[in-house]
């Protein structure tokens, strides 16, 4: 794979009535092929992104090159890409048909041709046969399907996808996720979404970028974000984590030695020094009546506080004598109920090994 | 809704007045008029009511045909002027930004505050053969030909002696005069159909691959239908009727339908004729309406979104 990224997103900035930095020396490289999201809290700039690479919004600084081409005085209808617009925006005068044509007929393609493509793309977002109804005939997921029918078919270098399921009720979010991975796989095109559902993301992307006012925060594949966030701002925002602040020096060889009260002194792997956070997912956390012996493991005495009952498993919260509680994905691994009830007030052994435990600067 | 008869005594309270106003100053005056047009001369005051049709007859003479061909015409233009001038004042608006958005309708409105006698005298200043154009060219020319002089082109060789243009008292006057009274009429709802335009469609269009130009005739002007359609109703029925503007800016050949009825009622004191003449304006009016509605509702499908 040694071919040029398909979109190079260079040291891009947004700034809005002098002061408001929407989008702050962003820079991002989109394989071709790949299903990349960029994930983050409302306000993080991401939908500007999206819009700049659309060409919706002029970047106050930097480059974006699609294709090896720059962008900065390519006007939108002239890029090669297509959006899916959050409001899906499918022109209410227009039937199903006349939707998907209208990017062909721009582009002033034979009508032979037109006919064709826009049967097999209502086929490919599951539509055939309802090209003749009208905007309004249909249900909020068969206008996403139009809209995406009508990106689709243009055949562009990327789509752009801005809060796609966003409107949607749940269990049709679900079904929609699964079909747009599936799409992207039938079709072979770059995929970019702008979602503020980390779920969303790391159930259909292959990377993802998480950002934070207006700074992409990290760049990683689903699991890397999860499992090895690379600060404390995305290991609180993907997941749930409990989160320890702590001091930590430097003890060489990709090690440090971290202070946290309750805890004492421990070395770890990482590499983040002065003031961090000790880092736990609530799954990887075990609990004991007796003191583990195991010495690769930190542990902690705590009362049990609130109790979650899921079914497959309970959220339990720990008071160990911090200002916030520690909390534990307890699976229900019996059926003897008695076993696995926590009650408020009993005290345990927390532990969980060292190699979970992520040291966080800020 | 709570049924009425449980509240009576406020149903009548609330429908009470207004029905009398419209009773009194609008359908009973309206019915006399109407009258009026089935009626006889048949003295200095005198008017009987005898049911015959020959007033409309009169009314459908050549004569007033041609004057009434001519309202229509000068109101078409009229209409066509200004949907062609509002629709980029109408987009510039809605594309200002917010604070900006204020201030520009607010000049759309401003000539609305000012009566319409003041404003016409006003443009007569303007256009008048020593008014503010006139002098204005004729201040260009003579400083042209002054400036041309040093090169020895001077002396009216190449431009001048300036004539001042006839401006006033034609049709094109008032053709001018009735696209400046009735411009906020065309702009405010064009104004309105294009805010509601929800904006996504204006960047799908463009991000499959329309231009701007296509982009405003194949979505914009289809989603403002309706708003163009309103414009056009309101812009075109009161110019169709319009009597200050053509009596003050037009020439003897300006004569638009309004003022021949105005003629009717005072100089000629014909009441029935002139009475006959207004309902055949009001029936030319109900036709434009109906016609609207009718358009309307085969657009009704791109209109609810």
């Amino acid at each position: 794979m040694s071919e040029a990224p398909l979109i190079q997103i260079k040291n891009v900035s947004k700034v809005y009535g002098g002061s408001v930095k929407a989008v702050d020396d962003v820079s991002l490289e989109v394989q071709r092929g790949e299903f990349f999201a960029l994930l983050g809290p409302s306000g993080c700039g991401k939908t500007t992104l999206l819009r700049m690479l659309a060409g919706f919004e002029i970047p106050t600084a930097g480059q974006v090159i699609i294709d090896g081409h720059d962008m900065a005085k390519v006007q939108p209808n002239k890029r090669p890409v297509n959006m899916v617009f959050q409001s899906y925006a499918v022109f209410p005068h227009m039937s199903v048909e006349q939707n998907v044509a209208y990017g062909l007929k721009m582009d002033r393609r034979p009508s032979g041709e037109i006919k064709k493509r826009v049967a097999e793309a209502l086929d490919l977002v599951k539509l055939g046969g309802l090209g003749k109804r009208m905007p309004d005939e249909m249900s909020g997921g068969q206008r996403q399907r139009v809209a995406l029918a009508r990106a689709l078919v243009k055949r562009p270098s990327v789509l752009l996808l801005d809060e796609p399921l966003s409107a949607l009720d749940a269990k049709l979010r679900e079904a929609m996720q699964l079909e747009l991975v599936r799409l992207q796989k039938t079709v072979g095109i770059t995929f970019v979404i702008v979602t503020h559902d980390q779920s969303e993301a790391l159930s259909m992307a292959n990377r993802i970028a998480v950002m934070n006012q207006g700074k992409v925060q990290q760049v990683a594949p689903p699991t890397g974000l999860y499992e090895t966030p690379a600060s404390r701002f995305v290991a609180d925002f993907i997941g749930k984590i409990n989160l320890i602040d702590a001091t930590a020096v430097s003890a060489g060889e990709g090690q440090v030695k971290v202070t946290a009260p309750k805890i004492g002194e421990v070395t770890l792997k990482g590499t983040a020094v002065g003031p961090v956070a000790l880092a736990v997912r609530p799954e990887k956390i075990f609990v004991d009546d007796h003191k583990p012996t195991d010495p690769n493991v930190i542990a902690v005495k705590g009362k049990v506080g609130e109790v979650a009952y899921f079914g497959s498993y309970s959220n339990v919260f720990f008071d160990i004598g911090l200002g916030a509680p520690l909390q534990a994905d307890i699976s229900n691994v019996s059926s003897d109920v008695e076993e696995f009830t926590f009650k408020a007030g009993e005290e345990y052994w927390i532990y969980w090994r060292k190699a979970d435990t992520l040291v966080l600067g800020d | 809704m709570e049924n009425w008869k449980n509240s009576a005594r406020t149903f009548w309270t609330v429908i009470v007045p207004p029905t009398f106003w419209l009773v009194t100053f609008f359908i009973i005056p309206l019915s006399l008029i109407w009258l009026y047009s089935f009626s006889s001369k048949t003295g200095v005051v005198d008017i009987t009511l005898d049911w015959n049709l020959q007033q409309y007859m009169r009314a459908l003479e050549p004569l007033y045909l041609g004057i009434f061909w001519k309202s229509i015409w000068m109101a078409a233009a009229t209409t066509a002027i200004c949907l062609v001038v509002s629709f980029p004042v109408a987009i510039a608006i809605v594309f200002s930004k917010p604070t900006m958005r204020m201030w520009l309708l607010l000049l759309v409105i401003l000539p609305f505050w000012t009566n319409l006698l003041i404003r016409t005298y006003a443009l007569i200043a303007v256009l008048r053969t020593n008014g503010f154009i006139n002098s204005g060219l004729e201040w260009i020319v003579t400083h042209a030909d002054w400036a041309l002089s040093f090169i020895g082109l001077g002396d009216n060789t190449i431009i001048g002696p300036f004539t001042p243009l006839q401006l006033l008292y034609n049709n094109t006057a008032v053709i001018f005069g009735l696209v400046y009274v009735s411009l906020p009429f065309m702009v405010l709802p064009l104004y309105a159909a294009l805010d509601r335009l929800d904006r996504s469609y204006l960047e799908a269009s463009l991000d499959l691959g329309a231009g701007h130009t296509r982009t405003f005739f194949t979505i914009v002007v289809p989603l403002a239908l309706p708003g163009i359609a309103s414009g056009i109703v309101i812009t075109f029925i009161p110019a169709m009727g319009s009597y200050l503007t053509p009596d003050l800016l037009g020439g003897t050949d300006s004569y638009m339908i309004a003022n021949v009825i105005a003629s009717q009622f005072k100089q000629a004191n014909n009441w029935p004729f002139g009475a006959a003449l207004s309902f055949l304006l009001m029936y030319a009016t109900f036709f434009a309406l109906a016609l609207r509605a009718v358009l309307m509702r085969k657009e009704g499908r791109g209109d609810k979104r």
